[in-house]
């Protein structure tokens, strides 16, 4: 099979949403936050197909986490206690961008 | 047959989501099928049509309209309800013939994941399915890359809500 281009990736994950949306309206009401994750951690092999993109850190945060432990990472409580970490992250990385005029 | 035989199989199984790249060869994908058909279902209806999948891209299009399915697979069962033959039981049915061919993976050197997340409309259409199949299941199969550790279970007094008699 050839290698996939970043057209492909892209293609991956805009099914991945749909699927996930449809799914989320039925019998996965639940699964909101978790397949939001799973988004994040197909986004963080973006940069292996384009590579003028670089790598994001908290993206990689994500893939760690996931890749820690890929049979429960959906978790409620271990995914709450991520989430909550990586929002801290967050505040950081939006201060070292300078989003934040002050 | 000795239980602890049988048990040490039930308790061995695991859901394995990372496989080698090996492809699976279709006669073995038959033999768990053939697990799967001496399953039992309400009245021998046998409500269950299946399809063996081990065409690389065609695997590839049924997971990325499957958000429950994580890692790259070789091989995939789609277990289908025959809408002919369905009774109130098909499901408790189609449950019966998976566990059959989950526990009968390992002893062809290959693992399964069963995976109930999927576009039902989608997959349809990609498998150009008739009517009256309607795609409830999909296994993923391979041979196994990872061991995954046993996962908690309720004890039997949890379980058992009453015993009558002695």
């Amino acid at each position: 099979m050839r290698e996939k281009t970043a057209e492909d990736y892209l293609f991956e994950i805009v099914c991945f949403l749909i699927a996930s949306a449809e799914r989320c309206m039925g019998p996965e009401r639940e699964y909101g936050a978790c397949r939001l994750v799973q988004a994040l951690y197909m986004l963080s092999f973006l940069p292996d197909c384009l590579p003028e993109l670089k790598e994001n850190r908290l993206l990689m945060k994500v893939r760690a986490y996931v890749d820690g432990d890929p049979q429960n990472f959906w978790r409620e409580p271990q995914l709450k206690k991520f989430l909550g970490k990586l929002s801290t992250e967050l505040a950081k990385e939006i201060r070292e961008r300078k989003l934040l005029k002050s | 047959m000795v239980y602890e035989s049988l048990m040490e199989v039930i308790r061995g199984r695991r859901s394995v989501r990372r496989y080698k790249k090996e492809s699976v060869q279709m006669e073995k994908l038959a033999l768990l099928v053939e697990a799967a058909r001496w399953a039992p279902s309400a009245g021998n209806s046998q409500p269950w049509e299946f399809l063996l999948i081990n065409d690389e891209s065609m695997v590839s299009a049924l997971k990325v309209v499957s958000p429950g399915w994580l890692r790259e697979a070789p091989a995939l069962i789609v277990m289908c309800i025959n809408k002919k033959k369905e009774t109130d039981w098909s499901y408790i049915d189609l449950g019966a013939a998976m566990q059959n061919i989950l526990l009968c993976a390992p002893f062809l050197g290959l693992a399964c994941c069963p995976i109930g997340s999927f576009v039902v409309q989608t997959v349809t259409e990609l498998l150009e399915l008739p009517p009256h199949l309607e795609p409830v299941l999909f296994i993923t199969v391979g041979y196994p890359d990872e061991k995954p550790p046993a996962t908690t279970r309720l004890s039997l007094e949890e379980l058992i809500f009453k015993r009558v008699g002695k």
